[in-house]
């Protein structure tokens, strides 16, 4: 299929100015999904305490007795992740201002542990633009992101539809400047585009579809949002009510065995008790399904009767959340898939690189300057800042109660400071070099520092966690890769002495010729 | 493991239907028909899918297709900067991700 020039004009000035504009945030953004889809461990690796091993079965009432003993009071809802044999059991609850909180229970001292680290909690929050101070509305940036990133595909699927045969193996490495750069954004884009598409669509979905099904609410629900939300969810999800009469709940052990009876497949990993120790109490399990791709359900029962009062039900909604969400959470085929996925995420992030350098090699205006330097500033410092970030996480005190928030700042001083320095700095090329080995330095230094605080890693002593090894060494990696990268690109800044990256003059005339 | 072998047989897979492009095979490269080239290839993508029958089809398609986009990359970029070493592993991707499929199904 070939496109008239005028439509292929135009879908070529989409591709192109979408994907720049959209292109460094949409970076950084894949960069924490990255992280995010080591999440969980990454959790473990952060905390010391969800490292702790114990060879005694603790049961699910005495480690639910202990935590709510260490708080002093029972709130209305709280969530509980007991520890298996691995790790000290977790709580969340809102405090009396409404506010989430999260600690660990320490059995060696009895007390509860605030939540110290914000790494694996910032870097999964980052990837779709949400923190605290900002809100909702980021939030829906990233959406409207998400769907101008599916337009950057669409349309870039139309422009080389022609020869896409062509594009899906050639790459010559030996060509310099635009044809190089083309060549690698045409494979990348092209073998990547089963994977860019599927995140992007379900991104989109994900953040902007509640905000679309708001207006099916009043011709379809009749204005009944509470149905409309428990339709689109499968199960009932209502505010808790107030505490009523107090009554003795039934042991936890005893309702989590009539969760599995009833729910034999159920993978569980959480707990919420709500109105704990009353008539009304409820006692929600929260887990996956065992077929993939997973998702997200739900049983709860009466505390004290131990009655079934919902529970996630089968359905078209059910199905598209666990197809969607499955897939963008990637919930299935379990860490191989997720080490493929992180790999086409960077491929993803060099493909929007190269996209950037093949538009800033046709065009010779300031502008082009600008973005020429705010690519190397995000693209370089976007390592450095992440790299500051898991050396804060291990190098400040554990006991220092503010290390969290000085850890996010840490994150945007890091990207902001390197930038900046791209602001200031001629030659380009030397200040990715610069800025990735920065990068090496910090990230193959965590995995060290962390021995100070965990004995469970690579350079700790026994006994070692395998969670916590495998990403120390996948720290370990990202360093020498990235020690790797800086080292072969110092070279070609010592030869090049001109200023202008990635396309000099002479490259750009060859181009030209070509 | 039998997302990792789905992988391996991907690399093979895709290193046949570089190979059937008169201009990407290496010399000395058996001299076969481009078309012979394909099927031989498609076969093995066929064979990618085997580890992942206890899926259902369209997970196991996702699965092959995410496998495949990384083996497809890192084929393409590496063959012209290390073509020996890519060759290589490619021949040595089937045998390879036969064994992980046994040694997973044996294991489970």
């Amino acid at each position: 299929m070939k496109l008239s020039s005028e439509a292929f004009r135009r879908f070529f000035e989409l591709h192109a100015w979408a994907g720049v504009v959209t292109g460094l945030v949409l970076y950084v953004m894949f960069l924490a999904g990255g992280f995010t889809l080591f999440h969980e461990p990454l959790e473990r690796w952060e905390e010391p305490l969800a490292q702790r091993s114990f060879s005694a079965p603790r049961t699910l009432d005495e480690q639910l007795a202990n935590g709510l003993r260490a708080l002093g009071s029972t709130p209305q809802v709280v969530w509980f992740a007991p520890g298996e044999d691995v790790g000290e059991p977790h709580f969340d609850w809102q405090d009396e201002h409404g506010e989430w909180q999260a600690a660990h229970f320490d059995s060696s001292t009895g007390a509860l542990v605030m939540q110290r680290d914000h790494l694996a909690h910032f870097t999964y929050q980052l990837h779709y633009l949400w923190h605290e101070l900002t809100g909702r509305w980021l939030y829906y940036v990233a959406g409207l992101l998400s769907l101008a990133w599916l337009l950057v595909i669409v349309s870039g699927v139309l422009i080389h539809l022609k020869d896409v045969a062509r594009q899906f193996h050639q790459f010559r490495p030996k060509k310099r400047g635009r044809l190089f750069w083309s060549d690698l954004h045409k494979v990348l884009s092209v073998m990547g585009l089963p994977f860019q598409a599927v995140f992007a669509y379900s991104g989109a979905f994900m953040v902007l579809g509640p905000l679309v099904a708001q207006l099916f609410v009043k011709p379809v629900f009749d204005g009944d949002l509470q149905r409309a939300t428990n339709t689109a969810l499968g199960y009932t999800l209502e505010a808790p009510e107030k505490p009523g009469a107090v009554a003795t709940p039934m042991s936890a052990d005893a309702l989590r065995a009539r969760v599995t009876e009833l729910a034999p497949d159920l993978n569980i990993t959480a707990y919420k008790f709500v109105n704990h120790g009353f008539d009304n109490g409820r006692f929600e399990v929260w887990g996956y399904e065992q077929s993939e791709p997973h998702s997200r359900e739900m049983v709860q029962l009466d505390e004290v009767t131990g009655a079934l009062v919902t529970r996630s039900t089968p359905g078209a909604m059910s199905t598209l959340r666990r197809w969607v969400m499955g897939l963008h959470f990637a919930q299935f085929g379990g860490r191989p898939v997720r080490v493929l996925l992180l790999l086409l995420t960077l491929a993803s992030c060099l493909a929007i690189l190269s996209g950037n350098w093949i538009w800033l090699s046709r065009r010779a205006s300031s502008p082009r300057r600008k973005l020429s330097r705010l690519t190397v500033g995000v693209g370089a410092g976007a390592w450095v800042a992440f790299g500051a970030l898991l050396f804060a996480s291990r190098a400040l005190p554990m006991s220092w109660p503010k290390r969290g928030g000085a850890e996010e700042l840490i994150f945007f001083a890091s990207l902001a400071s390197c930038m900046a320095w791209a602001g200031v700095v001629r030659d380009e090329r030397t200040l990715w070099w610069k800025q990735l080995a920065l990068a090496a330095v910090l990230w193959g230094a965590t995995p060290v520092l962390a021995s100070m605080h965990s004995t469970a890693g690579v350079f700790g002593a026994r006994p070692r966690d395998p969670t916590v090894i495998g990403v120390d060494l996948a720290l370990l990696v990202f360093g020498v890769g990235l020690a790797a990268t800086a080292w072969a690109l110092r070279p070609a800044s010592a030869r090049a002495a001109r200023p202008v990256s990635p396309l000099t003059p002479p490259e750009r005339s060859e181009v030209f010729r070509a | 493991m039998r997302e990792l072998s789905t992988f391996a047989f991907s690399l093979t897979g895709f290193a046949l239907f570089y190979a059937a492009l008169p201009m990407r095979r290496p010399a000395g490269f058996p001299a076969a028909s481009p078309r012979v080239l394909r099927i031989v290839g498609a076969l093995v993508f066929t064979l990618a899918l085997a580890p992942l029958w206890a899926q259902n089809i369209s997970l196991a398609l996702i699965t092959l297709t995410t496998g495949a986009s990384v083996a497809a990359t890192l084929f393409v970029l590496l063959t012209p900067v290390l073509p020996r070493a890519m060759w290589a592993a490619a021949a040595l991707s089937t045998p390879v991700g036969a064994l992980l499929w046994w040694g997973g199904a044996h294991a489970s």
